[in-house]
């Protein structure tokens, strides 16, 4: 391998690892679901009106939804609430609800997400 | 390319932050960030429940409503209705002076899960 192909090698690797998933924290209240596929977990960003119990609290940086939605599919869950918290403030935001910068997916912020099923009979 | 390099690496070392984790089990609608209350103390005579912890870094020293408002932007994601800031300062490095802060967001009522 040339010096070049070397450095080239190691930026790659660097670029992949940038969108690489961390400080991940689970927790889970319900075990013994069967796992389901993935597509047929909602993804919810508000609590639904619908009856429904607490699953598992997922949590990590530099993740999104997808990642949130296969959690929530392998602990069984119908649907999974998620939410971006936390991050950069951009500089000469001065209003307490603007926050051009949230959503950012950078390593700052966290995603959270809660795994819910729904009671029957609702 | 090494000056706009280093400009990058110095305006990203100066970005404030607001970092939050959330500690509750369950999940709550976002609130308004406009209605969200700084407390520097744990309120006794109202029911509550804790939701994250929350650690403000990167703002200018004098910047401390700025902070605060920042710190209501990040926080009412979680569903927060106020934020007790525990612990706040000052970090010097050199000629730099950079205010920090961290509390906990709370929510008022009892959990619902």
């Amino acid at each position: 391998m040339t010096r070049s192909e070397f450095v080239g090698f190691i930026l790659i690797c660097l670029l992949a690892c940038a969108s690489c998933a961390h400080d991940i924290a689970d927790r889970y209240y319900v075990s013994a679901l069967p796992p389901r596929d993935p597509s047929s977990v909602e993804v919810l960003y508000v609590r639904p009106s619908r009856k429904f119990v607490v699953v598992a609290d997922f949590q990590a940086r530099q993740a999104d939804e997808d990642f949130m939605r296969d959690k929530a599919a392998e602990a069984g869950a119908d649907a999974v609430i998620v939410s971006r918290v936390g991050g950069l403030r951009a500089p000469g935001e001065s209003r307490a609800d603007q926050d051009s910068m949230s959503g950012y997916r950078g390593g700052v912020g966290h995603i959270v997400g809660t795994a819910i099923k729904y009671k029957e009979n609702n | 390319m090494r000056i706009v390099a280093i400009a990058i690496a110095l305006s990203l070392a100066a970005c404030s932050a607001v970092d939050v984790t959330k500690t509750a089990k369950g999940s709550y609608d976002p609130t308004d960030p406009n209605e969200i209350e700084i407390l520097k103390t744990v309120p006794v005579n109202k029911e509550y429940f804790e939701l994250g912890v929350v650690t403000a870094t990167g703002f200018s020293a004098n910047a401390v409503a700025e902070m605060h408002n920042a710190v209501r932007a990040k926080a009412s994601a979680l569903g927060a209705n106020a934020v007790v800031l525990t612990e706040e300062g000052i970090l010097k490095d050199g000629w730099a002076r950079e205010r920090w802060a961290t509390g906990t967001a709370i929510r008022w009522g009892k959990a619902e899960y």
